[in-house]
């Protein structure tokens, strides 16, 4: 477990296992009572020369390739690409805010924090269905935002645009 | 300028394009109205039958996103969609006979938007207002239909982002046109399901 400060912000970094532990010693020790939100990241490609900039290949930009959302080249995998970030507020004078976070593979589980705050519900829901985070526990998994039979976790970094081609009146 | 002095411009009527081109022509719209005009022949009772029609149909509810914004403020006093008969707009769909599709249609409304289609009662005509609606707008990716008339059939596409509600008008205006030359709603021309 770690503990940074950045830019008047506090971020904790937990395992994990550890997770709902630190979680409800926020809750109860601590005061923090409100969960504000629940942001998952990709950091594929984070950092990487050549990767961000135009949004193409050199051959054109066509929707459906995978490398048409800022990628000069597909990136390398790199291990816990993803960061889940729980936002808590306390409820009381000064409104403390602190920063929960988990770094997260491709694929592995994260206990839910449904327990812990159960407005996390939700918020969970989209972190699955735009990332493919697996949360246990959670009580009701399935996509919130995307179509239920949806293939594909679309705000992924590897995740392309889509879309149809745009023909133009007036051309062959 | 063709507005001469000391004249309003109501008093030359709704005729935004022609009154700033004076040596405009019918357009191809007004040909093709006029066309179809003299091949159709209505009979007198089909006539009053499309007056009535056009006279007053009853929009629905259906804002989606921005363009619902332009689409309300043609209830307001200063556009006043209330001198065509329009200004009732009903939330049920079997009580309405226009359908505006204000706004980007995402693929998951897309179900309630065929529900709410095949609810409405024949005579119904679409109006695919924006760009959004037309053709997918500025959303060409995952998410957004590329345009409504993939699953409804459209009678009057009208553009902008969001189009003023002159430009709206302007599209309400023609469907009536096309109602009292006697062109058929669009799924009657296109043959698909209604």
């Amino acid at each position: 477990m770690e503990v940074h400060e950045a830019h008047g912000e506090t971020t904790v970094v937990v395992d994990t296992p550890r997770l709902v532990d630190a979680a409800l010693h926020l809750r109860d020790e601590l005061g923090f009572n409100f969960l504000s939100d629940v942001a998952a990241t990709d950091y594929l490609g984070w950092g990487a020369k050549g990767v961000s900039g135009y949004i193409g290949t050199a051959r054109g930009r066509d929707l459906n390739e995978p490398a048409t959302q800022g990628h000069q080249r597909l990136p390398r995998q790199k291990p816990h690409r993803f960061s889940v970030s729980y936002h808590l507020l306390g409820m009381r004078a000064g409104a403390p805010r602190v920063r929960l976070q988990a770094w997260v593979e491709d694929g592995e589980h994260v206990p839910s924090l449904v327990g812990v705050w159960p407005t996390a519900d939700w918020h969970e829901r989209e972190a699955f269905d735009l990332m493919g985070i697996r949360f246990d526990g959670h009580p009701n998994e399935r996509r919130i935002l995307m179509d239920d039979d949806w293939e594909g976790h679309p705000l992924r970094k590897d995740y392309p645009i889509g879309g149809e081609p745009v023909r133009f009146s007036g051309e062959e | 300028m063709a507005i001469e002095d000391g004249k309003k411009l109501r008093d030359h009527g709704l005729q935004s394009e022609r009154l700033l081109w004076p040596t405009k022509g019918p357009g191809v719209f007004e040909q093709e109205v006029a066309a179809m005009e003299q091949a159709v022949g209505l009979t007198t009772l089909e006539k009053a039958v499309a007056w009535a029609q056009s006279k007053s149909m009853w929009p629905d509810t259906f804002g989606l996103a921005c363009c619902a914004i332009e689409m309300m403020s043609i209830v307001s006093s200063r556009y006043d969609i209330a001198r065509f008969g329009m200004e009732a707009f009903r939330s049920s769909p079997r009580q309405a006979d226009l359908l505006i599709v204000s706004g980007r249609v995402v693929h998951k409304m897309a179900a309630p938007l065929r529900q709410v289609y095949d609810q409405m009662l024949e005579p119904k005509w679409v109006i695919a207002m924006g760009a959004c609606a037309s053709s997918g707008g500025m959303f060409n990716n995952y998410t957004t239909l590329q345009g409504v008339d993939k699953i409804v059939a459209v009678d009057v596409h009208v553009p902008g982002c969001p189009p003023r509600p002159e430009a709206l008008m302007e599209g309400i205006v023609r469907l009536h046109e096309k109602v009292m030359a006697g062109i058929p709603p669009a799924y009657e021309i296109r043959g698909v399901a209604s």
